[in-house]
């Protein structure tokens, strides 16, 4: 399963590297310790810094959450600009080779940040342990925080298991194919 | 001197114990700094780490691309629902539908190229619309229609890698080189002499086995033959069923070619249950085939009663809800029920919606005809009439003056001058179509209405439930 994750993470690098930046920008902005910065290592945290748990509730929640919206955020309108493109408009090479290739890496590249959305299943069990055991968190903000939280959670198991990785890919050529 | 040592070893181990545990993990050296999990060099070098300079700019291009990605997805979202509506038609087989739906795209595209002031490069319509859109339509009609219709907007996937279009062109090339080679061998063979029957198939039957000539096509041949030479219901019957023989042997989908022609014949034959079998299959290719769910209707009423054709006429509005077709078989059940006031104020409400479709206007022409309203019948049906003749010389699209609809003009146009109260603006117009279509009328109901054998009613009614 090490395996298939890392080569899920290196099959959607643009996504991974991406997400390990704005995990290391949310740590920054905390005041986290980074303790190994690099993005794309080979190892189950590829893909993700490996810093300090947060202590605070609001902050476990951004570490849990936070890397993982930007990326959504920002992936989702480049991967639909370029899907939308090629699956409904029917653009193909035989229309504008440029552009076909265009929407091509952009859909790829919206893809690998989707891939990509979910926090490591550490940051999500310490954002479950600081903010609702611990109860570092106020009562509105657990409230407030409690979906997003929960799929942050189960998210981080189907991305440990690359089950976003296959779903999202088979989505994808379905949507061609059928 | 023993115990003094022993009691600086334990405390050494105590003082050992405790400073594991407070050790910065990262430099494995230094005493952690409180509330803090390393010492406070270490976290110092750790909340200095620079953040690489490539993941700065990866992150900001990430953020301005996905504002202007988000623009593109706004201007997409309306033609792409479009495409996705005639996806979901064409999944449910009905063409027709995907076909209105597929050929509006571009109207939406325009409209999002007026709003922008210019047309954008982001927003354009592709090849794969113009397949899909090809695919509908050869579906709904046939290929060879769609080739007729489509023909510039694929041309320039011929040979290329497509899916779709590689069966659609070889069915087209296939055909056209039949139809070069038996025409070189017709011309050369007889020239300007007029053959007969058995020459044409003789001449046909030698081609066979011939480089670029099908066999299917070889069959079809005969077929036209033996329609154009009038030839007996059975010698028909005789070459679809070797075209059905044909078809059957190719790998391509050959059924447009033939069904609709053989369920005809065998419900002109009496044979309803294997026309049955063969609008079925027509119908399961295409759930807005209205010409097949209207002679399936006619079996249906003529075999198994109102009740099975009420569920009959339930099947195709499920499927053609909001097209024009819908009103006209809900007209013709009605008809056949003998509501003929619910009928015309279908027949209105329909003609609200689509004011120029003929066959509507065909319809409240029968069932003024069957309440005896000649002159409101005769009114009517030149309506449809007309409309079917713009439709024709504008759109090129003959396909709405029917054989039903010059049999209705005919004997509407001969029951107001014999029985009705022709107006003096009318009586040359009416007199004129009599005397032009006298000797083209070929339906037995009309015939038979005009000789008296029938009342329209019987006809309309009872029997072929229209002018057939």
């Amino acid at each position: 399963m090490r395996t298939l994750y890392i080569i899920t993470r290196i099959l959607t690098f643009p996504g991974a590297y991406l997400r390990g930046f704005w995990e290391q920008l949310t740590c920054r902005i905390l005041g986290l310790p980074v303790e190994i910065p690099g993005y794309l290592r080979i190892d189950e945290a590829c893909s993700h810094v490996e810093h300090a748990l947060a202590k605070k509730g609001f902050a476990s929640y951004l570490m849990a959450t936070g890397a993982g919206f930007m990326n959504f955020m920002t992936g989702l309108p480049i991967f639909l600009a370029g899907f939308m493109n090629l699956r409904y408009m029917g653009i193909t090479p035989y229309d504008n080779l440029g552009y076909f290739i265009f929407y091509v890496i952009i859909t790829y590249i919206g893809f690998s940040m989707l891939c990509n959305i979910f926090p490591l299943v550490e940051d999500t069990m310490n954002l479950f342990d600081v903010a609702y055991k611990q109860k570092k968190m106020n009562i509105i903000g657990r409230i407030l925080f409690a979906i997003p939280s929960a799929l942050a959670f189960v998210g981080s198991f189907l991305e440990k298991y690359c089950i976003t990785f296959i779903a999202l890919a088979a989505a994808v050529i379905l949507s061609f194919v059928i | 001197m023993s115990e003094e040592t022993d009691k600086s070893i334990s405390a050494e181990e105590t003082e050992e114990e405790i400073s594991e545990d407070d050790i910065c993990p990262y430099c494995g050296e230094n005493k952690k700094q409180e509330e803090s999990d390393y010492c406070a060099e270490c976290e110092a070098a750790m909340l200095a780490r620079k953040i690489p300079f490539l993941a700065w700019i990866g992150g900001l291009v990430a953020v301005v691309f996905s504002v202007f990605a988000l623009a593109i997805v706004f201007l997409l979202t309306a033609p792409s629902i479009q495409v996705a509506k005639g996806d979901s038609y064409a999944r449910e087989k009905r063409w027709y539908s995907a076909y209105t739906a597929y050929s509006d795209v571009p109207a939406v595209v325009d409209e999002i190229t007026t709003i922008l002031g210019g047309e954008s490069p982001f927003v354009q319509t592709g090849t794969n619309i113009a397949v899909k859109k090809f695919d509908a339509l050869a579906h709904y009609t046939s290929p060879l229609e769609a080739f007729y219709y489509e023909s510039q907007s694929v041309s320039h996937l011929e040979g290329k890698f497509n899916t779709t279009m590689k069966g659609y062109y070889e069915i087209y090339n296939d055909y056209m080189s039949s139809y070069d080679i038996v025409l070189e061998t017709l011309e050369t063979k007889f020239g300007m002499t007029e053959p007969s029957a058995e020459e044409m198939h003789a001449a046909v039957e030698d081609l066979r086995g011939t480089e670029g000539v099908s066999d299917i096509w070889i069959d079809y041949y005969h077929l036209t033959f033996a329609y154009n030479f009038n030839e007996s219901d059975e010698a028909a019957l005789k070459y679809l069923k070797a075209i059905d023989e044909s078809a059957k042997k190719s790998k391509l989908d050959y059924s447009w070619l033939y069904y609709t022609e053989l369920s005809d014949l065998l419900y002109k034959m009496n044979d309803y249950e294997g026309s049955t079998e063969y609008l079925d299959k027509l119908i399961k290719n295409d759930r807005t085939n209205f010409g097949a769910y209207e002679l399936k209707m006619r079996i249906t009423l003529k075999i198994k009663g109102l009740e099975e054709a009420k569920k009959l006429l339930d099947e195709f509005i499920e499927y053609n809800e909001g097209i024009d077709t819908a009103y006209v078989l809900r007209i013709m059940y009605l008809r056949a029920a003998k509501e003929y006031d619910k009928a015309l104020e279908l027949c209105v409400e329909a003609q609200e919606e689509f004011a120029t479709a003929p066959e509507l206007y065909r319809q409240e022409a029968l069932i003024h005809l069957l309440k005896g309203e000649y002159g409101k019948a005769y009114e009517a049906v030149f309506t449809a009439y007309s409309n079917a003749s713009y439709i024709a010389q504008y759109y090129q699209d003959d396909s709405s003056l029917t054989n039903q609809l010059y049999n209705t003009l005919y004997l509407c146009s001969y029951l107001e001058s014999e029985k009705g109260s022709m107006n003096t603006d009318n009586a040359s117009e009416i007199s004129n179509i009599i005397n032009d279509l006298k000797d083209y009328v070929n339906a037995e109901s009309v015939l038979d209405v005009i000789s008296g054998k029938k009342t329209v009613e019987q006809v309309l009614t009872e029997g072929e439930y229209d002018l057939v």
